[in-house]
């Protein structure tokens, strides 16, 4: 999490034209919503949609 | 607990399968939002590594997942490390010791685990036709990501490392892809620095020559975690005017000893102890 809120950090205050996508540790909507709060454009998950195919159904439940 | 794919099984015998799922659930309708300069269902997607060909990014994109990354591919074929090469582990969220387990949580949130492929990869002549496969399967609203890495010979030149990656990156622009994702974090065989994304001037060179050959489409850069501050921002400010978005890895390092199954080689956690990719 502090990796991305770093990113985000130079990102915003250089300016520069990057998206930023994170990976890694996402297990729950929890975790989806701290990395967006974070400062992530996108949440990728790495292991986890192996043991937790629906992930995606119980996140996008609550985007709206 | 579905387990989509089998850990005592070959990476070979799972890609083949398919991931082994029950049938999928619907899908709740959102909104869409931009990202990468395209709408999308949603910023959610998979990472590069639990996808290796077309029947599990249309599995998973059946699933609700929107942003769908290609398991990494090569311009040569690259054979996975045998197996064990996936285990659960049981580790806390500190430093303490990890030890692969049988055992997992009731809870599937709580799972963690170690993933140790190597990176396989089929033949081009296999994925190019097999990412077309892939992008016809989605869904409007959904992305189809490509990651691609170079793969180097003894003795290669930073140039050539580039034109490999570059290559990769041709192909699958040309095969469908939607965005490609070059992966930095891996070993950069070229200078002393332990990842190519750790070298600022090698990831300049490499995103430049990918950028040439793949036209306006987007382009993600894979990288961890930087040792200070100062190479992060050089290293953002420099590959800024050719790559469109980072793709960050988050990991934590696990010095701590480990006990592995016989055959085990070096581990990437992933899973609630630590995040990081087994791409």
């Amino acid at each position: 999490m502090r990796a991305v809120r770093e990113a985000r950090a130079v990102i915003d205050a250089e300016g520069l034209p990057l998206a930023l996508a994170a990976v890694g540790g996402v297990s729950s909507v929890q975790d989806y919503e701290d990395f967006m709060a974070a400062g992530a454009d996108a949440v990728l998950c790495g292991s986890s949609p192996m043991y937790l195919p629906d992930l995606a159904v119980e996140i996008k439940a609550g985007l709206g | 607990m579905q387990l989509a794919y089998d850990i005592a099984a070959t990476y070979s015998e799972n890609f083949e399968r398919g991931p082994q799922l029950d049938a999928a659930p619907a899908i709740p309708q959102t909104s869409p939002r931009p990202f990468l300069g395209r709408s999308v269902n949603s910023p959610l997607g998979v990472a590069a590594g639990l996808l290796p060909n077309a029947k599990w990014i249309e599995a998973y994109a059946a699933r609700g997942w929107d942003l769908l990354t290609y398991k990494t591919v090569r311009s040569v074929a690259r054979e996975c490390y045998p197996v064990p090469n996936w285990v659960f582990v049981d580790a806390d969220a500190g430093d303490g010791p990890v030890y692969a387990t049988e055992i997992l949580p009731a809870d599937p949130a709580a799972i963690s685990s170690a993933v140790c492929f190597g990176m396989p990869s089929r033949e081009p002549a296999f994925w190019r036709e097999d990412i077309a496969r892939a992008k016809a399967a989605l869904a409007p609203g959904q992305l189809l990501i490509v990651s691609v890495v170079a793969s180097p010979e003894a003795g290669w030149s930073a140039a050539q490392v580039a034109d490999d990656y570059a290559q990769c990156a041709a192909w699958a622009v040309e095969a469908g892809a939607d965005v490609v994702e070059a992966n930095y974090s891996c070993p950069n065989v070229c200078s002393a620095e332990g990842q190519v994304y750790t070298d600022v001037a090698l990831s300049e060179t490499v995103t430049e020559t990918i950028r040439s050959g793949m036209g306006e489409l987007p382009l993600l850069l894979k990288i961890g975690v930087f040792p200070d501050a100062t190479l992060q921002r050089d290293f953002l400010r420099t590959v800024s005017g050719s790559a469109h978005g980072i793709t960050l890895v988050n990991g934590i390092a696990r010095g701590a000893a480990c006990r592995w199954p016989a055959g085990f080689r070096r581990a990437i956690f992933a899973g609630r102890c630590v995040g990081a990719d087994y791409s």
